[in-house]
């Protein structure tokens, strides 16, 4: 089994820190396995932990319903090994604005927010990274729920 | 008139910056004026200039097709002074995602969006600070997006 440390190097937002700044991160990781068909976030919940998939496949699924209490589930984006999800856990107002359902068996790591945010604060340039990951995803989720609710 | 500098001190994307930053990213501003009604930039063009708004209202379009840019449009956002638009030039795919429309006359600073995304990289400080804002101003367009067009979909 890989290393947190050596999962973090090869994911899109970590990749191309130094060693040391990984081992910060890692330090921040837990790993964690969910069976599939399983939420790992769920849609309008606190949002607590970024997430990296180590194995498997995510699906991010928007609740198109307009009635409280009322779910209906629809998949905006796939998301898969190296990426990012849960970004909610260090942008804005801090609630996931969507859910993530395992696809298949899924391993992944959980990095607490707060922690991260505070990381980035002492290291900007791990910060700048990461953000400028997460600006491309969140663009990306928004796009793509363009086509979802438009469909 | 209120000086470039002046502008992104009051915006939510530059507040609260050093004074050294606000000057580096000001000198990057262009001052520029529309009337009303004027189409700043159309969903689906490419991305080239980030705005600050400085007076006036522009209202953010979104098309009700598939095809970005075509057919009936609907308001999805409203900005208002000190409010930004067209994020697009700073990160992700530089395409825009809505259209920015002039309510009514409006004076706002442009900035070159690859300037910027240089400027920032150089100043990792400055960077972390403007590009976390930026994911929550997307994150919030995604929002309200989602509301409004919740209602058109069927």
């Amino acid at each position: 089994m890989a290393s947190i440390k050596a999962v973090l190097a090869r994911s899109e937002p970590f990749k191309g820190l130094s060693d040391e700044e990984l081992e910060k991160v890692a330090a921040l990781g837990r790993e964690e396995s969910y069976a599939a068909g399983l939420s790992v976030v769920a849609e309008g919940t606190m949002a607590k932990d970024l997430y990296i998939v180590e194995k498997g496949k995510i699906a991010v699924e928007m609740n198109l319903s307009a009635y409280p209490g009322l779910v209906q589930d629809k998949m905006v984006e796939v998301v898969l090994e190296g990426q990012p999800f849960g970004w909610s856990a260090v942008v804005g107002s801090r609630v996931y604005t969507m859910s993530a359902r395992c696809q298949e068996p899924v391993r992944v790591i959980a990095l607490d927010g707060e922690h991260l945010l505070s990381l980035f604060s002492k290291n900007p340039g791990i910060g700048y990274k990461v953000m400028e990951c997460l600006v491309e995803v969140v663009s990306s989720r928004l796009r793509s729920s363009r086509k979802v609710l438009l469909a | 008139m209120a000086s470039i500098k002046e502008v992104l001190t009051r915006s939510e994307l530059f507040k609260g910056l050093s004074d050294e930053d606000l000057e580096k990213v000001a000198a990057l501003g262009r001052e520029e004026v529309c009337g009303a009604g004027t189409v700043i930039f159309t969903e689906g063009s490419v991305a080239e200039d980030f705005y600050i708004l400085n007076e006036g209202k522009v209202a953010l379009d979104m098309s009700l097709t598939p095809t970005p840019g075509v057919g009936r449009r609907v308001t999805v956002d409203t900005m208002i002074n000190g409010q930004s638009f067209g994020w697009s030039a700073v990160g992700g795919t530089p395409v825009y995602t809505m259209s920015a429309r002039c309510v009514g006359p409006i004076k706002v600073v442009a900035i070159d969006g690859k300037r910027l995304q240089s400027l920032l990289q150089e100043n990792p400080d400055m960077g972390y600070r403007v590009m976390a804002r930026l994911a929550a101003l997307i994150s919030l367009r995604l929002r309200n997006m989602r509301m409004t067009l919740r209602l058109f979909h069927r």
